[in-house]
Formats: C-alpha cells, structure tokens, sequence
C-alpha cells in the first residue's frame, strides 16, 4: 500500500530527495555567485576602461617636455643652493679673531703697550710692556674676570713676567685658551 | 540504418539523455557552476580588482608627479633669471671653482688698503696650478704671501697664504676684519704680531662644481631666507671689494706704476 498520493509505487525515489533543500541552497549559492561574478566583472571593465591613466600619462609627458627647456636654469638653481650651503658652512666655522683681538685690546690700560700677539687656532699669547706694576696687575684682574666657564677664554696662564733694565719697562708674557 | 555523422554520435546523445533524467544533472549543473564561478573569481575578478587597486595607485603617483612639475614649471616661470645668474656669480666669486690667486691676491690687497696697513713687497709661486698642491717659496725682501693647497671635507678645499703687514694693532685687527668680508672667502687661522709687523696666515677656500642630476619629480625650492640674506651679505663684500680694485687699478694707472695684478 502506498502511503502518498500516488496510487502507483515509487520504487525509485531519488535518493537526492532528501537533500533537496540543500541543493536549493547550493543553486541559490551558484546564481549569487553568478550574479557577483557578472557584476563584479562588468565594474571592474567599466572602471579600468574610464581610468584617466592615460591622461595623466600624457599630461605628464607634456609636463616633462616643457620642464625640458629650463634644464639650464634649474642647473644654476641647484649650484646656487649647494654653494650657498657651503658658503654658509664655511661661515659658520670661521674664527672671529676680531672679537679676540677686541677682547684683548680693548681692556689694555692706557700706559700698557703690546709688544707681541700671537694667535693660532685655540690659544692666544700676548706679551705687553707696561712701566707699572700695578697696570699690569689691573689687566691682569681684567683677564682674569674674561677667563673661566662660559667666557670669552677658558683659561690664562702667566708664562713670564720680567723687568727690562735697559728700557725700565715689565715685560708680561700671558697664555690663554681661547673659549 | 545508420544516422552517425561521426562515430559514436548516438552514443554520446545516449549518454547525454541519460546523464540529463538522471539524479545527478541538477546536482552536477549546479556544482559545476559554482566551481566556474568560483574559477573566475580567483582567476579574473581578484587580479582585475588587483590591476584597479594598482591603476589607482598608479593614479595617485602620477597626479603627485604632475604636481611636482607643474610647481617646477610654475617656480621656473616665476624665476628671476637676471637675480639668479648675478646671485649664482656672487656664490661662485664667494668659494670659487677653481683656484683663483688674482681674487685671492684682490682681497689682500682691497683689505690692506681699506684698514690702512701696507703689505711688503712680495712674490710667491703658486706651483702646479693643475693639483692641489703649491709649492710655498717665499722671495724677496720677506715672505710675504706664500700659498698652498690642501683638502678639507665636505669636498672643500683651500689655499693658504702667510701675508706680512707693517701696521698698528688696530690696522692689523682692521685688516683681519676686512679680510673677512672680502671675496672669495677667507678665514684668518693664524696672527703673529711683533712690533709692527704682522704675519697673518689666510686660508681662503674653493669647492669643484658638484655633478648636477636631477630627478624632473625632484621638487625645486627657492633659497630659504636665510640663503637669500647670506647672499646679499656676500652681494655686499664683493661689491665693496669691486669698488676698491678699482680704485686701485685707477691709482696704478694715474701714478704710471704697473697694476698691482
């Protein structure tokens, strides 16, 4: 006896039937993709065709022609900034043997004389005659105050200090480390 | 009778009808169109949405070289081609080239002049004029400007020169001060004085033209501020040492004595 509708037997029942709602999802799975993949496709050639790559490839082009004539100019540009790198360079490493001189000379009493300067890269020596003690030690005093942390020398050296008889002059020879 | 067109044509129609009443036709319709779709999925969209993402990126590279070289262009356009060439002199007298004696033999004798010290009689030789080397021989009644050549960093180079003065201290101090602010640029590194004489040890220095490569998306820029004030300070000095060569090119004329250089 049959127990569907059906009064003829189904001895073949397709042994699919019991997956049919699977295969439904499968098929609604295929034409989603199917979907997707048309329109992703489509998308895909529409925006690469109207990329404007090409323009901008040949405005480039036009740019790079153009920027061709000042060649020359933009030469003299860039040796313009390097020099001036370097001239700053330079500059900026000079030693200001003016300011040293200034220093030394500017706070040398009136009856003080200088005898002898000596200035190389780093140390100054300077021989003053003077007929008085005392101005000697007031420059002295003077050089003192300049010498230390932070001052125009870092240090100061008496290296001689001798009286000349025939003259009847001191003779004050001084070091100092330049700051 | 027999209807093949080729052999075995109602066979394979055999075979088709009955793949397609079988079970297995919905089913393997549908995985096969899965497979298809999921094959151009990995094989076409991915790489085409690949290429896009490297076109966009392409995009992105070219608009910011365009950029670039229209702001060249545009900087070019705007350029003022008469400054630059007077400027590019300028720096060029300021650290020159090449060794340049007659500039170097200018300023001594411009700074001399202006603070009022005298420069003894000399004559040097400046050796091979193609190395950097000199040979240092003084002669004549003192050594009085004796150069030479060495290498310093920065590709940097220099020619020093020992120059004696006859003057006071101020005159001297003077002279280390002009010598300064005279082109091409000099840097005092030495002073010896004695009574009233001096000797001064000047470096003065040059650098070779560097190799220009430029890249055209390498974006220019104009002198910073500070470059443009250095260049005006140097415009200044090579002025001032312009003004005195001349005077002294005038006086050498009117007193009949041959030019200093």
């Amino acid at each position: 006896m049959s127990n569907g509708i059906n009064l003829i037997a189904t001895k073949n029942q397709s042994f699919l039937a019991p997956l049919l709602t699977k295969i439904h999802i499968l098929r609604f799975i295929a034409v989603s993709l199917l979907f997707v993949v048309s329109v992703a496709s489509v998308i895909l050639f529409i925006l690469i065709a109207l990329s404007p790559l090409p323009a901008l490839h040949n405005q480039e082009q036009t740019s790079l022609s153009t920027l061709a004539a000042y060649h020359a100019d933009i030469a003299k540009v860039m040796i313009l900034q390097e020099r001036t790198t370097s001239i700053n360079s330079v500059i900026g490493k000079r030693s200001d043997y003016t300011g040293i001189l200034d220093a030394l000379k500017s706070k040398i009493p009136a009856n003080m004389d200088v005898v002898a300067l000596q200035i190389s890269k780093k140390t100054v020596s300077i021989t003053l005659s003077s007929k008085s003690l005392s101005d000697i030690n007031a420059y002295i005093a003077v050089l003192l105050s300049e010498s230390g942390k932070g001052k125009a020398f870092t240090q100061m050296t008496l290296n001689n200090l001798s009286l000349d008889p025939s003259r009847g002059m001191y003779l004050l020879v001084l070091s100092l480390t330049i700051a | 009778m027999n209807n093949d067109i080729f052999f075995g044509q109602n066979s394979f129609r055999f075979y088709y009808y009955r793949f397609k009443d079988s079970d297995y036709y919905p089913l393997s319709i549908v995985v096969i169109t899965i497979l298809v779709c999921l094959f151009l999925i990995f094989r076409v969209v991915i790489p085409q949405l690949n290429n896009w993402f490297s076109i966009q990126a392409e995009i992105s590279a070219t608009s910011q070289r365009i950029d670039v070289l229209k702001g060249n262009i545009n900087f070019m356009n705007n350029l003022d081609r008469g400054q630059l060439t007077s400027d590019l002199t300028t720096a060029t007298e300021a650290l020159p080239p090449q060794k340049d004696f007659g500039s170097v033999l200018n300023a001594i004798a411009a700074s001399a002049v202006k603070s009022g010290v005298s420069l003894d009689d000399y004559s040097f030789q400046v050796g091979s004029i193609s190395t950097s080397s000199a040979t240092p021989t003084g002669q004549g009644q003192a050594k009085s400007v004796v150069p030479s050549a060495a290498k310093l960093n920065g590709g940097l180079s220099l020619v020093q020169i020992s120059v004696n003065l006859t003057g006071t201290v101020d005159g001297v101090r003077n002279f280390l001060s002009e010598i300064q602010q005279k082109l091409p640029l000099g840097e005092v590194v030495g002073l010896e004085l004695e009574n009233k004489n001096a000797v001064v040890d000047i470096q003065f220095y040059q650098k070779d033209f560097p190799k220009i490569v430029f890249q055209d998306e390498q974006p220019l820029s104009a002198l910073s501020d500070n470059n443009r004030s250095l260049l005006q300070r140097l415009s200044g000095w090579q002025a001032d040492s312009a003004g005195i060569e001349q005077g002294l090119n005038e006086q050498s004329a009117s007193s009949g004595a041959m030019p200093l250089f």
